[in-house]
């Protein structure tokens, strides 16, 4: 390769090995999390029996 | 099989070319509909993602990850001959990589635009426009970006267009695809990545990123290297050339060659053929493959990345072509090889020099 061309190359990779992975940590590091990514909550036990719901957990 | 044979094709088409193909395109079918069938068993379920969607993400990924193949090619073939193979249908691993990257986005187009009040093109560009900020920037502008180089990549890619277009104009295009990668970097970082928590997915850009950046890394601190040992000037020098050390005739096997950094950063290739000495530059002129990795085939200097062909002695491809390298005058001092640094025109002739073949004229 021509010297001028592998100078380019050089200068390029250089750069990208830069701003590449920290675009990519940048990115992941800020991400904003939406409401359905959240783990479910669970309001209420689930019902063991017919009609047991209505009761609430203590018996 | 002579590689050079029809005029504007000097990389015609053959068996092996026609085999790349097929194992190619039998892989990226594999991918796509292994993707269909395994991606789903992922997911989560509350949310399933409709066919359509899956088919625009099997085709978008398989275009990064061979993308990211393209890339890792030219370093590895610098670093390992067994990858030059791979080097030699690179123009059609590219093509087929522009129609799965453009599959995918008409997909897209068709699934995410088609129920805009706008036309389904214009949607694209027109539904986020926050090119302001970083989270939420419409990253499907570096989509249409990349897809918009690779397809003139994979339109000028024939040969025909880098002698239309001249070499330094058509590399300086070419040069654009680590552009095209990086544009893609940013498109699904920005987009998928923000979108949906997929680990995956972040795992595969980002060991991409690490390949990619580090394979070309690695093989410009080589390159350098090679260039620190640049040939010492010859005791020799006289008033009449400056002449430099090359090597030993001993060093360079019968129909090959040595690679010889000057101090100016270019370099010369020196080939023995028979009881022959000639010297090149060692710069193709078809995309600046490095000729004295290459060999002597029929008499023609070969080179090692797609077969064009040159005559050691003036740097002549074979008619029809017309390609030249500069060719460079040596001189013999016992055994060693003695080169001066000033290139001809290309396409000059130089008397080869004449060695005996073996080494018991040394004293
Ligand atoms: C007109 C150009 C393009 C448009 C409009 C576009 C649009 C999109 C959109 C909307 C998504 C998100 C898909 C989803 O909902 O999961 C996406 C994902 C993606 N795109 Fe593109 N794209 C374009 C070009 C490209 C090109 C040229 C490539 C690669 C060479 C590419 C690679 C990808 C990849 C790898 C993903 C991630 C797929 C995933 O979520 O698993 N795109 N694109
Ligand atoms: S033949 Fe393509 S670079 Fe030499």
């Amino acid at each position: 390769m021509l010297r001028r061309h592998r100078a380019a190359h050089a200068y390029m990779w250089k750069a990208l090995a830069i701003f590449l992975p920290a675009m990519l940590i940048a990115a992941l590091a800020i991400r904003q999390h939406g409401p359905t990514e959240k783990p479910a909550v669970q309001l209420e036990e689930p019902a063991t029996g017919a009609g047991a719901s209505a009761e609430g957990t203590e018996s | 099989m002579r590689t050079m044979s029809v005029r504007y094709a000097p990389v015609g088409w053959n068996r092996n070319k026609i085999f790349y193909d097929v194992v190619l395109l039998a892989a990226v079918v594999a991918y796509i509909l292994l993707y269909i069938k395994i991606a789903p068993s992922f997911q989560d379920v509350t949310r399933p993602t409709s066919g359509a969607i899956l088919r625009a993400q099997a085709f978008g990924t398989c275009a990064f990850l061979m993308l990211t193949f393209i890339l890792c090619i030219g370093p590895l073939a610098r670093l390992d001959t067994r990858f030059l193979p791979l080097l030699y249908n690179r123009r059609h691993f590219g093509v087929i990589t522009c129609a799965v990257a453009f599959t995918h986005a008409s997909t897209i187009v068709s699934i995410y635009f088609s129920f805009s009040p706008l036309n389904k093109y214009v949607a694209v560009l027109a539904s986020n426009t926050s090119y302001d900020r970083f989270l939420g920037f419409p990253f499907e502008t570096f989509g249409i970006f990349a897809l918009f180089l690779l397809l003139v990549l994979a339109a000028t890619s024939h040969d025909f267009w880098l002698r239309f277009l001249t070499p330094p104009i058509w590399k300086a295009i070419h040069i654009s695809i680590y552009v095209a990668y990086a544009a893609i970097v940013c498109h699904i970082v920005l987009g998928s990545l923000q979108s949906k928590q997929s680990p995956l997915l972040a795992a595969v850009v980002g060991l991409s990123v690490i390949a990619v950046t580090g394979l070309h890394l690695i093989a410009g601190r080589i390159e350098r290297q090679k260039d620190r040992n640049t040939a010492e000037s010859a005791s020799e020098s006289t008033a009449e050339a400056p002449w430099v050390l090359a090597g030993q005739v001993d060093d360079i096997a019968d129909g090959r060659g040595i690679v010889v950094a000057l101090e100016d950063g270019e370099r010369v290739a020196v080939f023995r053929y028979g009881d022959r000495l000639s010297a090149l530059a060692n710069v193709c002129a078809h995309q600046n493959g490095p000729l004295g990795e290459g060999r002597i085939v029929d008499g023609y200097v070969t080179c090692p990345w797609h077969g064009f062909q040159y005559r050691p002695s003036d740097g002549c491809s074979p008619p029809p072509f017309t390609e030249k390298a500069a060719t460079y005058r040596l001189r013999l001092d016992g055994r060693r090889i003695l080169l001066d640094p000033r290139p001809n025109e290309p396409g000059t002739h130089v008397e080869p020099v004449r060695v005996t073949p073996t080494s018991e004229t040394e004293a």
